[in-house]
């Protein structure tokens, strides 16, 4: 099977699965550990589930599923540090290891910020400072111009110095 | 989209790309045979392998009051088909609160004579499944939350993200999410929130105990769970 081509409908969840389980349960392993990924991986596949028909086929799957994939697993450690229980169970996230070297805003929006940022400027975060995504294909990736990218990014990095400077 | 990071290697999502040989680009290539670093990422990526599907996976019930089935289960319950199908004589929705939003939340169980609409005040039991349906006159975000007689709240849809899920205008429409009923005995009270934007699972919980926010509806049914 190849993967269909910008313009296609969603395959069968089943088949997505076996073409991409892999992948999904990579990128979660940047968010979690592997006694938790697993358990991650279904809930991605479950929110496929659901959120097939969003599938506009502007995309990839693989390009969608992977922005799928980290929206849900920064919308679940949001809402696992609000719920105390859950969040004491938890240790560094696996992704405060990110590919690039990392410079102080990256340090602060990795330790500090990325909590506090709405769920979509901490997306673009999470592929800037931990992916190093350039912005046009975190622009082309969140189907927005990479100049809307930029100024959001700008918008994050003074969060960060304000918060370093506090 | 490149495949590269800013400094010139392959981003996790170009690796995947790669992978996937969704990547036209020679220049991808190229960089992977001069790049020990990369090429050591796509062979530790490629060691990784899907975990075992759902169908083969079992509920998440030992740490929760209410034993969850997901979805994979529920379909190959055959649940899906039932959860539409309402009792002779009874109206989609009867027994039903609904509010000035048009939130409409129908309980349905799996029994033994085939599926029955829930009325509020009627009986259910330890270890019978409900599934759910919801019609909604707007488009939102939605979450079921269950409430027993102790109090506690627990999710029921969407199950395992915390996080509410869209909602469809229309016609009654079956959840893919059920439940089975755990052994407290009491009331058993059952409600759909809906709100403009997305919420979350402590939000749910306190408009649940407290008041549901301007931009939000809720509708319940409340059951008793008795004995067998």
């Amino acid at each position: 099977m190849s993967t269909p081509a910008p313009g296609t409908a969603l395959p069968p969840v089943d088949e997505i699965y076996r073409r991409h389980g892999a992948m999904v349960r990579r990128r979660v392993r940047r968010f979690y550990g592997a006694d938790e990924a697993d358990d991650v991986v279904h809930e991605v596949f479950e929110q496929v589930l659901r959120a097939g028909s969003g599938f506009r086929g502007e995309s990839r799957v693989t390009t969608w599923l992977y922005q799928l994939t980290t929206r849900h697993c920064l919308i679940r450690r949001r809402n696992a540090r609000r719920r105390q229980e859950l969040f004491d169970t938890y240790g560094a996230p696996a992704w405060s290891h990110p590919i690039a070297e990392p410079d102080a805003e990256a340090r602060t929006f990795l330790q500090q910020l990325w909590h506090q940022l709405d769920p979509e400027l901490a997306e673009i975060g999470i592929y800037y400072f931990v992916d190093g995504m350039t912005q046009a294909d975190i622009g082309a990736l969140l189907g927005v111009t990479g100049r809307t990218i930029s100024n959001r990014l700008a918008a994050l990095s003074a969060a960060a110095r304000a918060l370093e400077s506090a | 989209m490149t495949p590269f990071t800013r400094d010139g290697h392959l981003s996790d999502l170009g690796l995947e790309l790669v992978m996937a040989g969704e990547v036209e680009e020679p220049a991808a290539d190229e960089h992977l045979s001069q790049c020990g670093p990369c090429r050591a990422r796509l062979e530790e990526a490629r060691q990784v392998t899907a975990p075992a599907p759902p169908a083969a996976r079992r509920p998440t019930a030992a740490n929760r009051p209410w034993a969850w089935l997901g979805a994979a289960g529920l379909l190959a319950a055959g649940l899906l088909a039932w959860v539409l199908v309402p009792t002779a004589g009874q109206a989609p929705g009867d027994g039903l609160r609904i509010k000035g939003g048009g939130l409409t939340l129908q309980v349905v169980r799996d029994g033994p004579e085939g599926p029955e609409v829930l009325r509020s005040g009627g009986e259910v039991h330890p270890g019978e499944r409900l599934g759910f349906a919801v019609a909604s006159r707007q488009a939102g975000e939605l979450m079921v939350l269950a409430v027993d007689e102790q109090g506690t709240i627990d999710l029921c849809y969407p199950q395992g993200s915390y996080v509410s899920a869209p909602a469809h205008p229309g016609e009654l429409r079956p959840l893919p999410d059920a439940v089975a009923l755990d052994g407290v005995l009491g009331e058993a009270r059952f409600v759909a929130v809906r709100c403009s934007e997305s919420f979350d699972l402590e939000e749910a919980r306190a408009m649940v105990t407290g008041t549901v926010p301007a931009t939000c509806v809720a509708s319940s049914v409340s059951l008793r769970k008795v004995a067998k």
